[in-house]
């Protein structure tokens, strides 16, 4: 039957369901992998690639039986599996996720090739060791159509596997084990079950399954080869795995049986070629936005970006007018380097120098997207590819080089802000995902269309770039690549502006931790738009060198994989090191110069996955060690010891305590914006925040429970209650960060129920967070100046163009801040380095910093020495009293919090059970009995809880 | 602290870019000259087509040759090809032509400069072919190009925009519009017009009963502008024609082997799941060859047709991997000897006295020691292919201008008619509009019962005696 083109047969309906069955069992072992350690294991389906040629290659040659031999085949796929999970992955389990993605998708290139090296004698897939099946079983039918043996016997086993991991999974102790690992790793080695063995278990599990599928499936495959066994294979089952969540395994299974089917009657139309692909793109973005809570907290990357950055020269050294000067030589050396290259190379080789300058300028919006600000995109060859076309048809129409050149700078921009929507609200991998498959659909259907390439590949013919006045043969590609040059180091100057400037700053604080961000006014939504924003029109720039350098441009200058070449290169490089992109791509793109040896590729590509194990900082990692280690020296020359010089940035200087002992605020009062409540009694003004009703369950757990709440001007309010009582719930949905069920927030008169976090912050209702874990890689004054966003957002232009003066500004501003607050000694030192304690100071250093009307404070004194509570005490009292800041604080110090506050509200169980002066509450019958049983170790930290009589 | 540190630079770059924007801005940029393909004649008067071609002086011209090396890819994949020598035998081969020709009064006067150079299969990309087309047209500037195995849809208009003359043997099918869009620089000297051959094949096949039978014919073509107006114009009016009812057309994606191998085993398996038993494969570009050795070849119990755009010697040399049962019943159209007609001389014998090039260009090679392994037409194939094109050219330029041009040298080819013979055609003419040198072919058909000298299974194509001729309109 045909509809519309589509051929709707039962024979090509049953087709696509068997493809579909394979990419079920590829999708269960996706999600088995992702529930056990929240990680996608993009070797999936290369693992069982390679278990399937060593099985090929060993039955074939040997002509040992298949049946035999078939368990040794799903073996190796278990110990294949297994072996990355443990020899590279779990080391490299502290990084960002983004270096187990590459180390991945590393690994992947390899086995495929490597397979296909071992597995010569099964070029093409009918020629593979078939099922040997009982003669009945052979030359089935369905109506007409002939059941391949591969099919018979993947429709027959498959229940079987399924039902196996089923009963293993919920019945055996292994099972059991590895359930309770994924869903609780620290509860699990409570009771005594190995998460990191459990982890590689699921991997070994995850590999039989795709060795048990790949094996039985290979003969149907036409023409094994890494293009169509890559990235592209492994999108389907993706599909089908985001469609369960990463979670459900029928569901994965499910859907990626009707992917299967879907795509085989979408690549039925000759007409529309590339629909399944585009199919897939709408499907993987469906399936990712409409889904609510597909992630949880458990998915975020918890990884350290420090391990991605190296070490930063010390103040002093930095400083050094010799030192300074480092960085300068190396770039003017290297730039010479890359003129004098072209003006000695052949065009020949300028040419492949001319699609390096290319690869490395998309490498470099990578260094910005994932580097700086987080965001693993698996796309970006896509916006490249866009930006590229559309330049050379606007040039082509307009007859103006630049004009081209900024239309695909902006498209690539508007693409890639497009593509990044799905990141505003989701977390972790999936994002990776999305534009992996939109990389795909690119290559495979936009650039075909009419307005961009067109459907027959033919390509679209580019004339050479000509600019009027300057009497330069820009068809000699020595000339072009010399011109490339040009916006390779504009490309480099705006990576560098914008991590060296606010903008980098403000990427980094959503990186490193989005609601402590949120928290400090900073708009993540717009933000990272704008981030996808800029780093589309940076890969776009190297989509039009790229377009821009050919007679003819196909579709093939712009294949999908290499979106994933990209971020290998410029992990390999070092992600958190300028230059990374460029050292990423001399290594990728070098080799391209000779003809190599078949065996070499792979083993370039193994040796990149190992230097990213061993080397997380990258090949740029080890020259800035270099680079650190000649400045040293010059620093030595210069009489500055440098351990000495470290030393001074961790805050030490003769082991003196630099802390001080009280803070006044008052030299701050000329930052404020309000008058201090003096004299003024806050009960006779109408309350600044109002909480009505406001309520919120989570699933049967209802943790606030219509509480009201009236804060008056000028005063400080602490809110008391045992564990569980729903002050840090309250907290959450008085700054915006959970919604109520029910009920309304007005702030100064506004109902703000409905704002995000960062809008009511900027109104100047400001949250701490209790385990103010801030901003880890960034340093002390960098944080504060992060929180200086409220009252000076950083603007996109003057990063880019790196302006300095609002830089200065903030800086001369922060560095106020931290003298007042004894913290200016540790200005250079990594917050992730500092103790609970300081970082809390540097957290209400930014508090006071953001200048907010109204500050709610959970646990001021968690983590703080107990001698250091009433210094606390003094500086909160002087917050609210010179600043004229309103406080509500949360706290389980309770004689503390005493001291502190003027009127108290106690909470149980999420309801408001007592109200009143400090003195009345603390004798309230009912707040005395909800504390019976508590941790009065906790509670008393700072003195008594019982009342004292005066 | 460093805010500062590279305020000059930035403002220098940024002071750059405003000067190049109001540069470019305020010139002339790109133009665009549309689907490669689809423009018009660019020999037109005045342009650039009559301007003194590159790569010649008062004493030489600088030649390309451009030579596929498929040692290392096939090795990957575990085809077997036939043993030609390689690159080094076939670059001696070539020296030696070059030099036959320099002693024998040079090309219109002038010493032929060879510049050899291999394309490695397993490099094959678009940036690889741009690259090696800059090396050949920019670093050392040749007047013409004779190539072989250039599947990149980006390698002839790099040859054709540098105004290099292409003599090319690539089994690409290029129909008449397409040859004028590159006009006058692509020539393709051992091939035919592809809508001629269309058109010759059809009826062909209807003579030889290819269609009687038929359930219904399945159509598998590349992906391309060509592919697609020869079917609208040529094949589906002709199957109307014959009063075929049930047939469906399928375009296979040839960006590169995945694609290939994933839409070519597709095409058959939509061909199976509507009850198709016939197959015309049109164009090359592996296609067959690929479709043939899938599963889905197994299941689809169909005749094919074959043609030299397949290489025939591909589906004798590798008879473990072309499903066999496909290749019974195929009848097709051949226009190249040394790909059609594998290792049997009972009906054209090697050398063949009728095309003198032929044992010139074998006797050529053999003097310097430049013969393939085996004295087979097939293994002679490459060397045959770059002996014949620069005897073609000689044979042009001697009748071209001394201050030739890329128009002077069309009408040099024009002027040949049949007084060169091709050594790599069954029969060749270049006339009035003429860029693709065949003009005869013969009929190819399996043949299961013979068996070659160096082979154990059973199977040969066998090639008619006589020529059949290209029908142009």
């Amino acid at each position: 039957m045909n509809l519309g083109g589509f051929d709707l047969s039962f024979a090509n309906i049953l087709s696509g369901l068997f493809t579909g069955f394979l990419y079920g069992l590829l999708s269960i072992g996706l999600v088995l992998v992702y529930r056990a350690s929240r990680f996608i294991n993009f070797a999936h389906v290369a693992i069982g690639i390679f278990a399937a040629s060593i099985f090929g290659a060993i039955v074939a040659k040997q002509g040992l039986p298949y049946w035999l031999m078939f368990p040794v085949g799903i073996l190796a796929g278990a110990v294949i599996a297994a072996g990355v999970e443990w020899g590279f992955v779990r080391r490299i389990s502290d990084a960002p996720r983004v270096l187990g993605t590459v180390v991945t998708l590393g690994l992947a290139q390899f086995l495929i090739i490597f397979g296909l090296v071992v597995n010569q004698s099964n070029a093409s897939g009918r020629l593979f060791p078939k099922p040997a099946l009982p003669e009945f079983l052979t030359g089935l039918k369905l109506g007409t159509t002939t059941i391949q043996p591969s099919f018979v016997a993947i429709v027959l086993l498959a229940p079987f596997v399924l039902l196996a991991l089923s009963l293993f999974l919920r019945r055996s102790r292994y099972g059991l084990a590895i359930r309770a690992a994924a869903d609780n790793p620290d509860a699990a080695s409570l009771a005594g079950v190995s998460a990191s063995r459990m982890v590689t278990l699921s991997w070994g599990i995850a590999g039989a399954i795709a060795a048990f599928s790949v094996i039985l499936v290979y003969p149907t495959i036409n023409l094994p080869d890494k293009d169509f066994l890559g990235p592209s294979l492994l999108v389907l089952p993706l599909a089908g795995a985001v469609l369960g969540r990463f979670q459900s395994l029928p569901i994965a299974f499910f859907s990626s049986v009707a992917i299967g089917v879907a795509a085989q009657v979408l690549a039925s139309n000759q007409n529309l070629p590339g629909l399944p692909q585009l199919a897939l793109v709408i499907v993987v973005f469906a399936g990712l936005l409409l889904q609510p809570k597909l992630s949880s907290r458990r998915d975020e990357d918890r990884g350290e970006w420090n391990k991605l950055y190296p070490p930063q020269l010390p103040t002093q050294i930095r400083r050094l007018f010799t030192v300074r000067l480092i960085t300068p030589i190396i770039s003017v050396i290297a730039l010479a380097i890359a003129v004098y290259i072209g003006l000695t190379v052949t065009n020949k080789t300028a040419t492949i120098l001319t699609f390096a300058v290319g690869f490395t300028i998309v490498g470099l919006s990578v260094g910005v997207l994932t580097g700086v600000a987080g965001q693993l995109s698996l796309g970006q060859f896509a916006f490249a590819a866009i930006a590229g076309t559309v330049a050379v048809k606007v040039s082509a129409a307009t007859g103006q080089y630049f004009l081209g050149l900024i239309a695909g700078v902006v498209v690539g921009a508007i693409v890639s802000a497009l593509v990044g929507i799905p990141a505003l609200r989701l977390r972790g991998l999936a994002l990776a995902v999305s534009t992996l498959a939109f990389s795909f659909a690119t290559s495979s259907w936009l650039l075909r269309q009419e307005i961009l390439i067109g459907p027959t590949a033919s390509g679209i013919r580019v004339d050479p770039l000509q600019i009027s006045g300057l009497d330069i043969d820009f068809s000699l590609p020595k000339n072009y690549y010399l011109f490339s040059l040009v916006f390779l180091v504009i490309a480099f100057l705006i990576a560098a502006n914008i991590r060296r400037t606010g903008l980098g700053r403000v990427l980094r604080a959503l990186r490193d931790n989005e609601s402590a961000a949120r928290a400090f006014t900073i708009a993540a939504p717009y933000r990272k738009l704008q981030t996808f924003a800029i780093a589309g029109g940076i890969a776009g720039l190297g989509g039009v060198i790229i377009a821009n350098s050919v007679t003819t441009l196909t579709p093939d200058y712009f294949k999908g994989a290499f979106s994933v070449d990209v971020v290998s290169q410029s992990v390999l490089g070092g992600l958190g090191v300028l230059p990374g992109p460029v050292i990423g791509a001399l290594y990728s793109r070098i080799p391209q110069l000779v003809t190599l040896n078949a065996f070499i590729p792979p083993l370039l590509i193994l040796l990149s996955v190992v230097i990213i194990v061993l080397i997380p900082r990258g090949l740029g990692g080890l020259l800035v060690r270099v680079r650190n280690s000649v400045a040293f020296g010059l620093a030595r020359l210069q009489g500055v010891d440098p351990q000495a010089a470290i030393r001074f940035d961790e805050g030490e200087i003769d082991g003196e305590d630099r802390r001080i002992a009280v803070i006044d605020v008052t030299p701050l009062k000329q930052n404020s914006g309000r008058d201090p409540f003096v004299g003024i009694d806050p009960q006779a003004l109408p309350p600044i925040l109002q909480v009505t009703g406001a309520a919120r369950s989570f699933g049967g757990i209802k943790a606030v429970t219509g509480v009201d709440l009236a804060v008056r001007p000028g005063e400080i309010l602490g809110i008391i209650g045992p564990n569980g009582a729903g002050k840090t719930t309250l907290f959450e949905i008085i700054a915006g960060f959970t919604a109520p069920d029910s009920g309304s927030i007005v702030f100064n008169g506004r109902d703000i129920t409905k704002l995000s976090p960062e809008a009511r912050a900027k109104l100047g209702l400001v949250r701490s967070f209790q385990a103010a874990r801030l901003y880890p890689t960034m340093s002390v004054l960098e944080t504060v100046m992060v929180a200086m966003e409220r009252t000076a957002p950083t603007g996109v232009t003057s990063s880019l163009l790196g302006l300095p003066m609002a830089d200065r500004a903030k800086k001369s501003r922060a560095l106020q801040y931290l003298e007042v607050m004894g913290l200016d000694y540790l200005q250079a030192k990594p917050v992730g380095e500092l103790s609970t304690g300081t970082r809390r100071m540097v957290e209400i250093t930014c508090m006071l910093a953001l200048d907010p009307q109204v500050l709610l404070l959970d646990e001021p004194a968690g983590g703080i020495a107990q001698s250091e509570g009433e210094s606390l005490v003094q500086l909160l009292t002087g917050v609210n009293r010179d600043l004229g800041t309103t406080l509500v604080v949360v706290e389980h110090d309770l004689p503390l919090l005493f001291r502190l506050a003027q009127r108290v509200v106690a909470m149980e169980l999420g309801a408001v059970i007592a109200e009143g002066d400090p003195e009345s509450v603390r004798n309230h019958p009912e707040v005395v009995r909800s504390y019976l049983g508590a941790d009065m170790t906790a509670v008393e930290r700072s003195g008594p809880f019982t009342a004292t009589v005066s | 602290m460093n805010s500062s540190r590279f305020t000059i630079a930035r403002l220098v770059i940024a002071l750059f870019a405003c000067a190049a924007l109001v540069a470019g801005c305020s010139g002339s940029g790109t133009s665009n000259s549309g689907a490669a393909g689809s423009g018009g004649d660019a020999s037109a008067a005045g342009g650039p087509a009559n301007q003194p071609s590159p790569g010649v002086s008062a004493d030489t011209v600088n030649v390309g040759y451009l030579v596929v090396d498929i040692g290392e890819l096939s090795k990957s994949l575990g085809f077997k090809n036939i043993d030609d020598g390689g690159y080094d035998v076939t670059s001696k081969g070539i020296q030696a032509v070059v030099n036959y020709v320099n002693t024998n009064g040079g090309a219109g006067g002038r010493k032929i400069n060879p510049i050899i150079k291999p394309y490695t299969g397993q490099s094959d990309s678009p940036e690889y072919a741009e690259a090696q087309c800059r090396s050949f047209t920019q670093d050392a500037e040749i007047f013409a190009i004779a190539m072989d195995g250039q599947f990149q849809n980006n390698a002839r208009p790099c040859y054709q925009s540098a105004r290099a003359i292409m003599l090319d043997q690539t089994y690409l099918p290029l129909d008449q519009q397409e040859y004028q869009a590159y006009s006058p620089y692509l020539w393709s000297t051992s091939l035919p017009r592809f809508d001629s051959y269309v058109k010759t094949l059809l009826p062909n096949l209807k003579a030889a009963g290819w269609f009687d039978g038929a359930q219904g014919v399945a159509v598998i073509a590349p992906d391309a502008a060509v592919s697609r107006r020869t079917i609208d114009s040529i094949v589906t009016p002709y199957l109307q024609s014959i009063g075929v009812t049930k047939s469906a057309n399928f375009f296979i994606d040839v960006s590169n082997i995945g694609t290939l191998g994933a839409t070519s085993s597709a095409a058959l398996s939509g061909a199976k799941n509507k009850g198709l038993d016939r197959v015309i494969a049109l164009g090359g570009e592996r296609i067959e060859a690929v479709a043939l050795s899938s599963t889905e070849a197994e299941e689809l119990t169909a005749k094919y047709t074959i043609s030299s755009y397949d290489n025939p010697s591909f589906f004798v040399d590798n008879p473990e991997t072309i499903v066999e049962r496909s290749r019974i019943g195929m009848v097709g159209l051949g226009f190249s000897p040394s790909s059609d007609n594998r290792s049997d001389s009972s009906t054209l014998p090697f050398p063949d006295p009728a095309r003198p090039n032929e044992g010139l260009c074998k006797q050529i090679v053999d003097a310097a020691g430049a013969n393939p392994p085996e004295a087979n037409r097939e293994n002679y194939r490459i060397i045959l292919q770059f002996c014949d094109a620069t005897l073609l050219l000689k044979a042009a330029l001697d009748k071209a201008p001394k201050n030739v041009t890329p128009n002077a040298f069309k009408d040099a080819m024009w002027s040949l008619g049949t007084s060169y013979s091709s050594a790599v055609a069954y029969g060749s003419s270049w006339t009035q509009g003429q860029y693709a040198g065949a003009t005869a072919l013969r009929q190819i058909t399996w043949d299961d019962t013979c068996t070659l000298k160096d082979r154990t299974t059973k199977g040969c194509y066998r090639v008619a005696p006589v020529d059949t001729p290209l029908l142009t309109n």
